[in-house]
């Protein structure tokens, strides 16, 4: 149906693995224990949990309307609803992804100015940043995955700094579990969203991968690896802090690095802050990526120029943002509509293209039969 | 191609230029506090001390001198404000080490001051806080120790190598913080005490809330120590009552470990503490033969009583007091799964009983006989 990719854009396989882990931890998981543990309790970790594994099947989703078609979202779309419909609902889904790369941006620039540098204005972070990523973006897709499997590898160095806290664990504060309702957790994994969405762009770089058919393993194992990430420094923090105590503590993995204590170095956190800029580039690169790939695809304009405008949008949304409150609002906006788009619509989808598949072949069969 | 260039070029011009324009905190053109005090004044009001190194002109780096200043406000922000009003140079306080309130603060509580300081991330986690007998922290700041070191040094190591050699339980801001937001536990801080030339550790500053409550002394800390958290290499001076005479014997490298157990099969929950010591005798001025296996289970004997009646004494009086260091309550939440802090404040927390078994184990008695 649609051109397929030239051999020479395409990238291999397993790199799936850490285009989906590197899309979703980003700065989500800054802070995401707060919201979680508002509804969930103590019990927050079994939350995480859920949300994981429903990811896991939404992965397995994502990959059954793939398949099926043998093209990206836009195909998807078109095979269901047409072209002029579907073409409305993928500019929707690239406005979306341009939101996802504000939101990451503007929250890691406030994170920079809470912690370390109180007076430096958003407008020049943004400005960089957006030079950055034309200049990363506009390099194709490859270097776009160059970048997230620097993005994944690089900060693997955190992982053993976040258990150095559980010198002050007291794990009796978990104790008894399951305390809380069913409703209660299921209410607490969707609270998580922000920190699992981003997977989702595999729906536009999935004709890009080499043997497309047979990633799917190692996109489970992508996110089967932030499962664990995000279930540990779920415990790590629970552990750590009592529940009023996290309550108050808008980024807790930020305040966990602060107890951290190296002989060369008093305070981890200031270090944690500068090397979450590598955690947070794959996600806006790639976000960047998909929402100009979707335009492309539905206008037929050129990417570069698509690219260009999804940048002006990103940067003068970012500097419109200027407070606490409207981050969190923006946050809570585009949480909200990943939620719904990722763990509603995408299982719809599926649905909705076995009902297209067989309504038809039915045409089908009835002209053959004619 | 060439676009690209122009384009990484400009990001390069950017990260150059960009770097200059934000403010600076060279480190000898702020004032970094190293330890702050915190007073209530007749009316009210904040006063907040505290204290910074100054750095001397060339010629005379072996004195390093300390200058402190105060000032009074509403708020710990605040009153930096009023601080800074005459302060040469900014005053910062990213490198504070300890943060001392007086008796009469903390008696109306210190929740909004720590709060303040909690919220702003410049300040560390780990930094130690301390109750200052009396009603002038402040004046603790001031005083010359006669030592060389200056009070933003000397007084957060004092903090921390009493609690490193496990003679008072351990915390420091996390852990206060921690137990202040937890309904099942109280906080403590260590209690300082200032006479004419010297100032000591005195012991623990119980909370209630985050409210002063009562003190406890130097003795008693180690045994609530003992019930809340484990020891290494700690040292011990223990008195022997034997027919006439009394004997001390000190014990070091003294090793403990604790567990918490819970019967709720009665009508009262009846919680037992199963403190496990080992250690060695360091010290002793009696007259029997520490060689003998009988007289070192005498002394084992009367030790594991002294302890577990002391620590069980303890126990009862934070009942009666309502107040609770050690963490029953937590241990009482984490098997119930109806818990209520109300409930449990008022109810059932009074009724509780107690149970300390201590099993001590003398390793060695030292090079003599």
């Amino acid at each position: 149906m649609d051109k397929p990719i030239k051999e020479q854009y395409l990238v291999s396989g397993f790199l799936t693995l850490f285009l989906i882990h590197g899309m979703q931890v980003g700065v989500g998981v800054l802070g995401f224990q707060r919201d979680v543990v508002k509804v969930a309790g103590y019990d927050a970790w079994i939350s995480v949990l859920i949300a994981g594994m429903v990811v896991h099947v939404v992965i397995a989703c994502m990959y059954t309307l793939l398949k099926r078609v043998d093209g990206d979202l836009i195909s998807i779309h078109h095979q269901i609803f047409g072209k002029w419909v579907g073409n409305v609902i993928c500019f929707f889904v690239s406005i979306y992804f341009v939101a996802k790369a504000v939101n990451v941006l503007r929250t890691y620039i406030e994170v920079v100015q809470v912690w370390m540098f109180p007076d430096l204005p958003t407008w020049s972070i943004a400005i960089v940043a957006s030079f950055f990523f034309y200049y990363v973006v506009a390099g194709g897709f490859r270097s776009v995955v160059g970048l997230t499997f620097l993005g994944v590898m690089i900060p693997v160095a955190f992982v053993p700094m976040l258990l150095l806290p559980l010198e002050f664990a007291n794990f009796i504060n978990m104790l008894p579990i399951l305390k809380h309702s069913i409703v209660e957790l299921l209410l607490g994994a969707k609270d998580t969203t922000l920190s699992f969405i981003g997977f989702e762009s595999l729906l536009l770089y999935y004709p890009f991968l080499k043997n497309r058919d047979l990633t799917q393993k190692w996109a489970q194992l992508g996110a089967l690896i932030t499962n664990v990430a995000y279930t540990v420094i779920m415990v790590v923090s629970l552990a750590f802090f009592s529940e009023d105590q996290l309550n108050k503590t808008i980024w807790a993995t930020l305040t966990l690095y602060k107890v951290v204590q190296l002989p060369f170095l008093e305070r981890f956190e200031y270090i944690g802050v500068s090397m979450w800029m590598f955690l947070i580039t794959p996600n806006i690169a790639l976000a960047l990526w998909a929402a100009s790939r979707c335009a492309k695809r539905i206008s037929g304009m050129n990417q570069r120029s698509a690219l260009v405008i999804a940048i002006v949008i990103m940067a003068v949304v970012i500097i419109l943002l200027p407070t606490r409150q409207e981050v969190n609002q923006f946050s809570n906006w585009v949480a909200q509509t990943g939620f719904y788009f990722v763990f509603v619509y995408i299982p719809l989808l599926v649905i909705l293209q076995t009902i297209a598949l067989k309504i038809r072949r039915g045409k089908h069969e009835q002209t053959t039969n004619l | 191609m060439n676009k690209r260039l122009i384009c990484s070029f400009v990001v390069l011009i950017y990260t150059l230029l960009l770097t200059g324009c934000l403010e600076t905190s060279i480190v000898d053109e702020v004032s970094m506090v190293r330890a702050a005090s915190f007073d209530l004044e007749e009316d009210g009001k904040l006063k907040l001390t505290v204290s910074f190194p100054t750095f001397p002109d060339k010629g005379q780096e072996q004195t390093l001198e300390q200058r402190i200043i105060e000032a009074t406000g509403e708020t710990t922000k605040g009153t930096k404000i009023s601080l800074n009003k005459n302060a040469q140079k900014p005053i910062l306080f990213g490198q504070v080490r300890v943060l001392l309130f007086s008796q009469a603060l903390a008696e109306q509580g210190v929740e909004k001051y720590i709060d303040a300081m909690y919220r702003d991330p410049a300040v560390g986690n780990r930094i130690s806080l301390g109750i200052v007998e009396g009603n002038d922290a402040g004046a603790l700041l001031d005083k010359d120790l006669g030592i060389g070191d200056l009070s933003g040094v000397f007084l957060p190591e004092l903090i921390e190598q009493n609690q490193d050699t496990s003679t008072l339980p351990p915390t420091n801001m996390h852990q206060f913080l921690f137990s202040l937001y937890n309904d099942g536990r109280d906080a403590y801080l260590p209690l300082i005490i200032q006479s004419d030339d010297k100032v000591s550790v005195a012991g623990t500053a119980l909370f209630s809330g985050d409210k002063f409550h009562s003190k406890l002394n130097f003795e008693d800390s180690f045994f609530m120590k003992l019930l809340l958290d484990t020891t290494r290499q700690g040292i011990h001076e223990f008195a022997i009552e034997d027919q006439e005479q009394t004997s001390y014997v000190v014990i070091e490298k003294l090793n403990s470990d604790f567990k918490r157990k819970l019967d709720k099969s009665r009508d009262v929950p009846l919680f037992i503490f199963d403190v496990k010591i080992d250690g060695a005798i360091e010290d002793y001025d009696g007259q029997m033969n520490l060689d003998e296996t009988k007289t070192l289970n005498k002394i084992q004997q009367s030790i594991e009583n002294q302890i577990s009646n002391r620590a069980q004494e303890l126990l009862i009086q934070f009942r009666n007091e309502g107040i609770d260091p050690v963490g029953i309550g937590e241990k009482y939440r984490s098997t119930t799964r109806n818990w209520n802090a109300e409930q449990w404040r008022n109810e059932l927390y009074p009724s509780a009983e107690f149970e300390v078994n201590v099993d001590l184990k003398i390793i060695q008695s030292g090079a003599v006989e």
